[in-house]
Order: C-alpha cells, then sequence, then structure tokens
C-alpha cells in the first residue's frame, strides 16, 4: 500500500494549484452543508418543538360538518369542480357535551399525561383607540399546566391570576405591542362575538417566539368566557399532552374512534408547515448536491488531466509490474485525498461558520422570533459532510483512474511516448 | 544452460498485417542477444511479447520453463516485476520523483521494505557512476545520466534478464558507449541481456546475433 501511496502523493504534489483549488472546491460544499443543514433543521427543529408544547399533542373538537361540495365530490370524484351558489353555512354548536367523562376517562391513561378543556373563541381587544382581534381560549389553569406547558411561555409565570381574578387576561406579546401596551396592569375593553363586552386587566404576556401566536393569542379564565360568549358549562376542544409524542397519531385516532369526536394531531395541525420543510429540505440538498456535484468535477478534470498528462508514467508503472488496480488506487487515491482535505478544511469552516452565526445578536422576525440564529450544531453533519465528501470524491476519480488502469503500455511505447 | 524464456510458433497479426511469422527462439541465462533488422522488421514487437508486454497472436511463450497464460495477468505482472528489466530509448523516468526514488519504485511494488530499497538503490547508482545526483529529478539530468538512471531501475530487483529496446537509439556516441560498457560489464557479471538495435555495429558487440527481416529471423548468429 506505500507503494502506491507514495506515488498518488508524489503525483498531486506535483500539481499544487489545481489540487487546492479542488480541495478548496470540495471544502465549500462540505460547509455549505453543514451550515444549511445545521440552519434549516434548527430552525425546523425549534418551529417543530414549540409547536408540539403549544400546540396540543392532541385536539378534540367536534366532527366538521359535511359541507356540500364535499357531498357532492363523494358522488362525481374529486376531478370536478363544484360550484354551490346560496349555500348556508349550518346553525350548529360546537359543543363536546360529555368533556368532563373525557378529561377523567383519559387522565387516568398511561400514555396520556394530561387532558384540559378549551372554550376557543374570536373577539376585538380595545385599548384606548386601538382595536385588535384576537384567539379568545378559556382555560382552567390548573388543568392547562397538566396538558401543556403554558407556563414556559408566560413572561412572568402568573398564570394562576386567572383563577384568583377572574377579570384578569393574558394576552400575546406581539398583540400587546400593537395594542400599545408594554406593561402588565393595563386594561383592555374585550368584545365576543355575541356583543358582550367586560373590561380586564392585563396580568401578564404570552411569549412563544412563534409569531403568528404572539400576534393573536389570548388567555382567560374558562369560566369567565363562557359566562361572556353565554355558553355555561360548554367547552368546544379538549387538549391532550401525550407522553410520546410520535404516537400522536395513532392515539388520535384510537380516541376519536372511543369518544366519536373529531381528534386531531399535532402533527395533522402543521402539516402544511411539515410539508413546507420537506420541500425546503429537498431545495436545500439539491443546492448543496449541486455544489458537491460541482466539487466532484473539479476533482473528475484534475484526475483526468492528470492521467492524460501521465500516460508514459502509467505505461512505466504497468511495465514494471504495477496491476491494473494498483494505478486505479494511485489516482482514486488522488482523488480520497482531496476529498479528505477538502472535507477538513469544510468541517473547520463550517464550524467556524457555526460558531460566527451563533455569536450574532440579531433579531430574527418570521415565521419565528428569535435573537439570531437557531442552529442545531449536531455532530451528525460533520459524519455526513466526511461521507458525502469522500463518495463524491471516489465516485469522481474512480472513471479516470480506470481508464488509466486500461492503458496498454505497448501502444504508448510506439507512439514514442 | 538454462534457458529463461522460449517461444514457440509465435504469429503475431497487428491490424491484419502479419508482423511476426513462426518465430521460434531460446534465450538462455547470460546471454547477450542482439536483435537487429530494418525498420518494421518485428524486432520490437518480438521483444515485447519477450518481455510479456504483449501477447502473440498465436504460438506459446515460457519463462523458466513454465509456459505464460496471456489471461493471468497478475502473474505476468509479477515476472514483469521480479525477473525483468526494462531499458528504452526514452528512459520514461516519473518527473515527480528524484533518480533514487525512480529507481526504488519496481522495489517497492515487489515490497521490499524502504529502507532496503533505499540502500539497493544508491548501490545501484553508484555502480552506475551517478551517487551524487540521486536527488536529482530526471529533467535535471543529461540524457545519458537519465538513461542510466532507468538502468539502475531495470536492474532494482535483481532481474533474470535486461530487455533494452533501443537503448542507445537517443544518445549521442559517448554515452552510447557509456551504455554499451555497462551492459557489457553486467553481461560478464552473469546478468541476461537482449537488445533490439538498428545499429549494426553495437549488435557485434554481443554474443549472439538474430537478424530479423519481414517478421521472420533470417539468422540467428552465436560467436563462439
Amino acid at each position: 500500500m506505500y507503494h502506491i501511496l507514495f506515488l498518488a502523493l508524489k503525483f498531486l504534489v506535483e500539481r499544487k494549484r489545481q489540487t487546492f483549488v479542488s480541495i478548496f472546491g470540495v471544502g465549500i460544499g462540505v460547509a455549505a452543508f453543514i451550515v444549511m443543514a445545521s440552519l434549516m433543521n434548527g430552525f425546523q427543529k425549534y418551529f417543530v418543538e414549540q409547536a408540539i408544547d403549544l400546540n396540543a399533542h392532541i385536539t378534540l373538537k367536534t366532527k366538521p360538518e359535511d359541507i356540500p361540495d364535499r357531498i357532492l365530490k363523494i358522488y362525481f370524484g374529486d376531478k370536478i369542480i363544484p360550484v354551490i351558489l346560496g349555500s348556508k353555512p349550518p346553525e350548529k354548536k360546537d359543543k363536546i357535551t360529555d368533556y368532563k367523562f373525557i378529561i377523567e376517562k383519559y387522565s387516568n391513561n398511561p400514555d396520556i399525561l394530561g387532558v384540559a378543556p378549551h372554550l376557543v373563541s374570536q373577539g376585538i381587544l380595545k385599548y384606548g383607540t386601538v382595536e385588535k382581534s384576537g384567539s379568545l381560549i378559556g382555560i382552567d389553569p390548573n388543568l392547562e399546566r397538566k396538558a401543556s406547558v403554558i407556563d414556559k411561555f408566560i413572561e412572568n409565570k402568573r398564570l394562576d391570576v386567572l383563577l384568583a381574578d377572574e377579570n384578569s387576561i393574558i394576552i400575546g406579546k406581539l398583540l400587546a405591542k400593537d395594542l400599545g401596551i408594554y406593561e402588565t396592569g393595563k386594561k383592555v375593553i374585550l368584545t365576543t362575538p355575541n356583543g358582550n363586552t367586560h373590561l380586564f386587566k392585563v396580568v401578564d404576556f404570552f411569549n412563544s417566539g412563534i409569531t403568528n401566536l404572539d400576534q393573536t393569542r389570548v388567555y382567560l379564565n374558562l369560566r369567565t368566557l363562557q359566562t361572556m360568549l353565554q355558553r355555561p358549562n360548554e367547552v368546544n376542544e379538549l387538549i391532550f399532552k401525550i407522553k410520546d409524542v410520535n404516537k400522536a397519531e395513532r392515539l388520535a385516532r384510537l380516541i376519536s374512534q372511543e369518544t366519536g369526536y373529531y381528534t386531531e394531531s399535532w402533527q395533522f395541525a402543521y402539516k402544511n408547515f411539515l410539508q413546507l420543510f420537506k420541500i425546503q429540505n429537498y431545495i436545500t440538498y439539491m443546492i448543496v448536491f449541486a455544489i458537491l456535484i460541482v466539487s466532484a468535477f473539479g476533482i473528475f478534470n484534475i484526475i483526468m488531466m492528470t492521467v492524460m498528462e501521465k500516460k508514459k508514467d502509467i505505461a512505466i508503472l504497468k511495465t514494471v509490474g504495477y496491476e491494473d488496480d494498483e494505478i486505479i488506487k494511485i489516482f482514486t487515491f488522488q482523488g480520497v485525498i482531496i476529498g479528505f482535505f477538502g472535507y477538513i478544511i469544510g468541517a473547520i469552516l463550517g464550524y467556524s461558520i457555526q460558531e460566527w452565526l451563533s455569536s450574532l445578536k440579531i433579531d430574527v422576525e418570521g415565521l419565528i422570533r428569535a435573537k439570531g440564529f437557531i442552529l442545531d450544531r449536531s455532530i451528525l453533519y460533520f459524519v455526513y459532510g466526511f461521507v458525502f465528501s469522500m463518495f463524491f470524491s471516489i465516485l469522481a476519480s474512480f472513471y479516470p483512474s480506470y481508464k488509466a488502469s486500461k492503458l496498454n503500455p505497448v501502444d504508448i511505447f510506439r507512439s514514442g511516448g | 544452460m538454462m534457458e529463461i524464456i522460449k517461444v514457440e510458433n509465435i504469429n503475431k497479426f497487428i491490424a491484419n498485417e502479419h508482423i511476426l511469422k513462426n518465430i521460434n527462439l531460446s534465450v538462455k541465462r547470460g546471454e547477450f542477444i542482439g536483435i537487429i533488422g530494418p525498420s518494421g522488421s518485428g524486432k520490437s514487437t518480438l521483444l515485447y511479447i519477450l518481455g510479456l508486454l504483449d501477447q502473440p497472436t498465436d504460438g506459446k511463450v515460457f519463462v523458466e520453463n513454465q509456459e505464460i497464460n496471456f489471461k493471468d495477468k497478475k502473474r505476468i505482472s509479477e515476472i514483469r516485476n521480479k525477473k525483468f528489466g526494462f531499458v528504452f530509448q526514452f528512459h520514461y523516468l516519473i518527473n515527480e520523483l528524484t533518480a533514487l526514488e525512480n529507481v526504488m519504485v519496481p522495489m517497492l511494488k515487489s515490497g521490499v521494505e524502504k529502507s532496503v530499497a533505499v540502500d539497493i538503490a544508491i548501490k545501484n547508482l553508484k555502480k552506475l557512476g551517478l551517487g551524487k545526483k540521486q536527488y536529482r529529478r530526471p529533467y535535471e539530468l543529461s540524457g545519458g545520466e537519465q538513461q542510466r538512471v532507468s538502468i539502475a531501475r531495470a536492474l532494482s530487483n535483481n532481474p533474470l534478464v535486461i530487455i533494452a529496446d533501443e537503448p542507445t537509439g537517443n544518445l549521442d556516441s559517448k554515452n552510447t558507449e557509456i551504455v554499451m560498457e555497462i551492459f557489457e560489464n553486467l553481461n560478464k557479471e552473469g546478468k541476461t541481456i537482449i537488445m533490439v538495435t538498428h545499429e549494426i555495429d553495437l549488435a557485434e558487440r554481443t554474443q549472439r546475433i538474430i537478424k530479423l527481416k519481414d517478421g521472420e529471423i533470417m539468422e540467428d548468429v552465436k560467436k563462439i
């Protein structure tokens, strides 16, 4: 093996410039992969974790009504475009009648950590002259704690005030900002869809980091909201916290079968985002793949050029006894060496960029809000980077190496070398 | 004397042209053979077949009384590495390597330890008058010196036979004389040499002259 490595290194070192460019090309590809993967997955994991924490693992609701176009599609298939004129939404209350029984039943289930009732509605909040709409959620703080991690997102941990003071309210941090509220203790007027109004004191802020939620969410005491909406003892949603979040879909189906209500797992609730992330992953990995392909062509070029220029040397090596597979190894090793050092440079570069990005304290505002970039700094990306760089390097150098091994020394000698 | 290489009824066609016609030849240990003939007579083709670089279209080749199976490439590579040493008209030295490293190349392939290979290479280079130029690259040496490095490389695995294809074809008369003296001395030490040349006076310095014409052996003369 020494004689193969010896010659591979000698051939490579002689072409310092081209070798460096190829190594750098692989390095850029590896660094791009590490940084993009950690950024993308960091964001996605953060989002999913927050989504899992914030939105119940399983939500139980009343069954959505079959709307007329869905009925038409049952008979005529998905290929029709139904146009229904004059259809009126059904007047049916989204009421879960036996919710206390359901809570009791599933509270003892070993797979379920907690169940909490919600009364969900819409409302208008008014502070001074500013009016903003919000998603009202009436909660029982004690049960809510068991079924979610709401405390994690309540800035001053004053959730219990909702129990003690029925005129208290917790609003989203961005909603508060939109209303012009920057501190607790301010009074807001809440108007519900049935026209009732009530004065509330803002006792805390809900700050999840997910822009959409922080801009709309309003928590208040379940009983207070029931009174305002004139729906005593009614809830329209139950949330479940389960031990293993990956079992959410299966458990949701089971609960639906047992209760007859419609259930939704967190995966279903966020399926649009999860689908979006999949597409985002495809695009990112395609870009990284393209960078690595370009690097591979760089390696292919340098090895192919070496083979073309080294025909005489290959001829003499074969003459003195080097076998075809040894010739392949000599040239493939050059690719492997480029790939390896490319990986080292790429890993160092990728790590440095990760360090730099994580040190930045800029406000990131979008789907999520954060101070700086959220990175998933898994060692796995470095492992994958190594595998990819070696795979592409071997792939790119194999064909020229194979061509080299098939050179006939007699042809070279006859042509006068 | 023991037969080192023997060919029986070999023919070689290249692109429908009959290059070698029913050649029978036996090379014995310690011989210094000069193969001579006009251009296109098939002398280099015969040499390549004797050196197992090329295979005959038909006929048999024996090395140390064992028939060569040209499909067994591993065995052929091993024979070329351990039993044959090659010298060509052009030196075919690897420019990225020093003279010393070039001489080491066949030894490293045959598994000789690096330190041993270095010692042998230095000894061979000194023997050929290149002791002080062992760390020079081929392009830093004269034509004659380059050819001497390639002879040192041919000697590195202490081969049974040295196969030389026009080894002086690219050299001036002074270097030609040096190379011929090296061959004569090697032959005196017992080394078998097969040399192709088109210069009759060089062939005259060998012990056995094989004259080829149109792919056939016209004369096979041994000096007493």
